[in-house]
Parts: structure tokens; C-alpha cells; sequence
């Protein structure tokens, strides 16, 4: 089942045509994963999925409905979760406080307290500094603040940018482990990594995005082993 | 008797602060949440001092009743204000919504004017009698303490409301990063309309107790308070909330210190040496943190 389909999308970002003509799919249960360079777009395609920038032609679906240029906040209101690039955590406020504003359109509270928990068993670092402010945790409890805010809405699907961005090796080995857990208990992922190998290993399918466009796609297995993907992102 | 003295200023002090602080935390929280300094906030102080002498005085309401009205009709002033002035130029440079600001504030002035007449006008002297209470050689008005009361009972009612309810909590995220409060689901206009509607509402409440404490209510009586409240921010440092009531008291109890020891010639060139000061020597203000630029 087709759970997002993005078709002919079109974006321009202060005069720059960031976006040209960007299609792909995913489907639900699948973890889908956007590699390509800095600048190449893959940020601005999640933007724009989550209605943070405004599109200037094509169209956004997901679960079959039309959100293209829906106010960002409805979208979020759809279980479509958006985390953004460099964490965005709020940094004044606890890390309690930020869980539950990921739950802030939730009206279940039962269920929200069982998903709390069930973020904190996923990030037992969390469960320890849960009094602390946001901006007192390192670069990694922020990343995992981030995307525990995220799981608290409850999201069919989640689009992940850069989250293994400034980590250290084993941190990023944990983040991707969290990610195919994430997976497996239901929620859809789009991903989008510089880190193309890891990415790539935990993909179902993949897209190269090349300035603003898609350049190639295929299975994860293919693209691992593409030439051409080999030696631009893999590092031959 | 020079302690005596000393005292009763200090009193007066405390009481015109606790005013000054309800109106410089509007301003702190209009300013925390879209970065901008409301130069209309001191008209809404004003407009809900009339709103309070027209429910007393020609519907003959009670202190209580007439103060809850007219933080209501204040409330919906700030919104409507937001929502035709400042939000068509949510994505326009600060400088413009600024010159907006100001603009909005004459307007308010002179459609005031025009509607309640330019003259002065007084609540009834039977809205709250005045009684003396003496403590030792110390002499407190009701008025005094009915003032200090409901500053304070504001306060800890907006402190909740900030801190412990889905709407305060909303409000601080959007403070600090809108486009990821957006992303929680938070419909950030919303939150920024709420913002002045309770902003709007504490300024109507102070311009009720300034109207009492002075007995006089004119188109004109924001501008004064208005510019002390803003500097009272700034000095707690612009856009904190806890600073906002320290700079509030601060400046009630300078004042009235520079017309004890000096000449009440003064006591409104305070407010700007104060601003100056702080700017000179810590612009961020006294509870402010230093913002580091990212480069």
C-alpha cells in the first residue's frame, strides 16, 4: 500500500530552484532512505513533505489524501512526524516537557503515557534526565530526544533528517539500531543520511537525489551495489 | 521621621511596581514569542482603565466584575490588533511590524480620544472608599494593598498558566522555535493571538489599578506608564517573564525613591537613566543570559 506519494514536485528556495520535478513513493512498513551530497535537496524534500516550505507545482499524498501545501501543523495532525535536521529540541524546557509536546494533538492520555514509557524504555538515557533541560544533554541525547518527541505522536510515518549528523561512531551505530526498532514496531521511515552506507544498510529502497532531482533508485541491495553509487557515496 | 518617610515611599513604590510589572510582562511576552516590542501594548493599559471607569461607573459593577470585563474586551482589542496589524507582516522586516507598532498605538490614542472625550475622568469615589490602615507610624491605604493583591494574584495565575497548562507550555516552544513548534502539531497563530490576549488582559487589569490609584483616566495616561513598563523588561532582561516583574518593581521603587531623597521633578527621568544604564553596561538585562551570535 502506497503510503506517501510525492509526484512532479517543484520547490524554489529564494530564487534557487532547490526542487525540480522530485517523485518517488513509499509504501507503508518500508524504511525508504534519500542519499545524495550536501545541497543535492534531500532536507527541502522533507520540508516540503512536512509543509514547512511552501511547493510551487506538484503534489504531496499521504494515505491518499492531498497535503500539498497544508499548514504544517495539520500535517503533524495526520501521523505524519516530522524530525527535523540538528535536532531542534527545546532547549529551555525539560525533557519531559518536550515528550509531551510531541503529543500535543493527542487526545488518548492513556495511551500517550504508555508511549512516554515506551520512549523511555527505548532511550533509557532520556528516562535518567527526564527532570533536565533540553539543552543541558549532549549531542546524542538531543538526537534521541528528538526523535522520542517524535514517536509521541504516534506517527504512521516519520521522516528522519541527518540523524546520525555529528555523532560519535557507536552513537551512530545506536541511532540506526533505534531506527530499525522503530521500524519494526510499525512506523513508516523516510530517511535522509549522509552517512549513505548506514542508510543504505537498513533501507528497503533508496533514491539518490542529485541538485534538486532524482538521479536513481532501486532497492537498497542494488544501490550497494551500484557503480555509480559506489563511487560517488560510498566511497568507491 | 526621615524613615518614616523612607517607608511610605517604599510602599508607594511597591504599589505603583506591582502595576508597572503587570504591563512590562505583556510587553516581555509579546516580545519573547515574535520578537517584537508592542509599542500599543501602553494603549490597551489605557483603553482597559476605560473599560474598567465604564463598567463602574455606568453600570455601576463592582471592582471585580468590572475588572474581569475589561480584560476581556482588552483581551479581544490585543487579538484583533494582532490579527489585522501585526500578523499580515509575520514574514516582513522587524523594523516594519516596529513602525506598525507605533502607528497602531496613535491610532488606538486617537480613536480613544474620540470616542471618550479628551478630558480627564474619575472613578467614583464610592467604587472603593478609601480606608487608612495604620501600622505603628505607618500609613498603607486599602487601595495600596488591593493593588499589590491583584498584581500578585495575576502573576501567579499567568505563572501557571505559563507553566503547567498545554497552551503555556505551547507558548514557551513557539518562544523558542517556532517552525519546530509547528512540526509538534501547535498552530503557532493561534498561539501568538493567545499571547496577546493574555498580555492585552494584564495591561487592562494594571490601567484599572493605575486609574485607581492616580483617580484618573485619559486617552493619553498609557504613553508614560507604557515607556517605564518597557523599560521596565528591558532592565529584567526583554522576553523573561521573572525579569519582567523585578524590572516592574524595580522601576515603581526607584521612582518613588528619587521623589523621597530628591525632587519629584525627576521621577520620570529615572525610567531612562535606568534604560540607559542597562544598555550601557548589560543590554541583555539583569536576569538576561549573554546571547552568543552563531556565526
Amino acid at each position: 500500500m502506497e503510503l506517501l506519494k510525492v509526484q512532479d514536485l517543484d520547490v524554489y528556495y529564494g530564487g534557487i530552484h532547490a526542487l525540480k520535478q522530485v517523485s518517488f513513493t513509499i509504501n507503508a512498513g518500508e524504511i525508504v532512505t534519500l542519499i545524495g551530497a550536501n545541497g543535492a535537496g534531500k532536507s527541502t524534500t522533507l520540508r516540503a513533505v512536512s509543509g514547512l516550505v511552501p511547493t510551487s507545482s506538484g503534489s504531496v499524498e499521504f494515505k491518499g489524501v492531498d497535503i500539498t501545501n497544508m499548514p504544517a501543523h495539520k500535517i503533524a495532525g495526520l501521523k505524519l512526524t516530522h524530525v527535523p535536521e540538528g535536532r531542534r529540541v527545546f532547549a529551555n524546557l525539560s525533557v519531559e516537557v518536550n515528550l509531551q509536546l510531541g503529543a500535543y494533538l493527542r487526545k488518548d492520555k492513556a495511551q500517550v503515557q504508555e508511549d512516554l514509557e515506551r520512549v523511555y524504555t527505548l532511550f533509557p538515557r532520556l528516562a535518567e534526565r527526564r527532570r533536565q533541560l533540553a539543552g543541558s544533554l549532549s549531542g546524542g541525547e538531543q538526537q534521541m530526544l528528538a526523535m522520542g518527541r517524535g514517536l509521541m505522536a504516534n506517527p504512521e510515518l516519520m521522516l528522519l533528517d541527518e540523524p546520525s549528523m555529528g555523532l560519535a561512531p557507536l552513537l551512530v551505530r545506536e541511532i540506526f539500531r533505534v531506527i530499525e526498532e522503530i521500524n519494526r514496531s510499525g512506523t513508516t521511515i523516510l530517511l535522509v543520511e549522509q552517512n549513505a552506507k548506514m542508510a543504505l544498510n537498513v533501507a528497503n529502497r533508496a533514491y539518490v537525489l542529485e541538485n534538486g532531482a532524482v538521479k536513481l533508485s532501486g532497492t537498497a541491495a542494488e544501490l550497494l551495489q551500484d557503480e555509480r553509487v559506489r563511487k560517488a557515496y560510498l566511497g568507491g | 521621621m526621615q524613615w518614616q518617610l523612607l517607608a511610605a515611599q517604599l510602599i508607594n513604590g511597591i504599589a505603583l511596581g506591582s502595576t508597572y510589572a503587570l504591563i512590562a510582562l505583556g510587553y516581555t511576552m509579546v516580545y519573547g514569542i515574535i520578537r517584537l516590542i508592542n509599542f500599543a501594548h501602553g494603549d490597551i493599559f489605557m483603553l482597559g482603565a476605560y473599560f474598567g471607569l465604564i463598567a463602574i461607573s455606568s453600570y455601576n459593577l463592582s471592582l471585580i466584575p468590572a475588572m474581569i470585563i475589561s480584560m476581556c474586551l482588552a483581551a479581544l482589542v490585543g487579538i484583533t490588533l494582532d490579527r489585522i496589524a501585526y500578523r499580515p507582516l509575520r514574514q516582513s522586516p522587524r523594523i516594519t511590524v516596529l513602525i506598525t507598532a507605533i502607528g497602531a498605538s496613535l491610532l488606538i490614542q486617537s480613536l480613544a480620544q474620540l470616542i471618550f472625550g479628551a478630558d480627564y475622568r474619575s472613578f467614583p469615589a464610592k467604587a472603593i472608599p478609601i480606608k487608612i490602615i495604620r501600622l505603628g507610624s505607618i500609613i498603607i491605604t486599602n487601595r495600596q494593598i488591593i493593588i499589590f493583591g491583584t498584581a500578585i494574584l495575576l502573576m501567579i495565575l499567568l505563572h501557571l498558566i505559563v507553566n503547567y497548562t498545554k497552551l503555556g507550555k505551547a507558548m514557551r516552544a513557539v518562544s523558542m522555535d517556532k517552525e519546530a513548534a509547528q512540526l509538534m502539531g501547535i498552530n503557532v497563530d493561534r498561539v501568538i493571538a493567545f499571547t496577546f490576549a493574555v498580555g492585552s488582559a494584564l495591561a487592562a487589569a494594571a490601567g484599572i489599578l493605575v486609574g485607581i490609584l492616580y483617580n484618573s483616566v485619559d486617552p493619553y495616561m498609557g504613553t508614560l506608564p507604557g515607556l517605564k513598563a518597557f523599560v521596565a523588561a528591558v532592565l529584567g532582561g526583554i522576553g523573561i517573564i521573572p525579569g519582567a516583574v523585578f524590572g516592574g518593581f524595580f522601576m515603581g521603587i526607584a521612582e518613588n525613591m528619587v521623589v523621597a531623597f530628591g525632587s519629584s521633578t525627576y521621577r520620570d527621568a529615572v525610567a531612562f537613566a535606568v534604560l540607559i544604564l542597562v544598555l550601557l553596561i548589560k543590554p541583555s538585562g539583569l536576569l538576561g543570559k549573554r546571547v552568543q551570535e552563531k556565526v
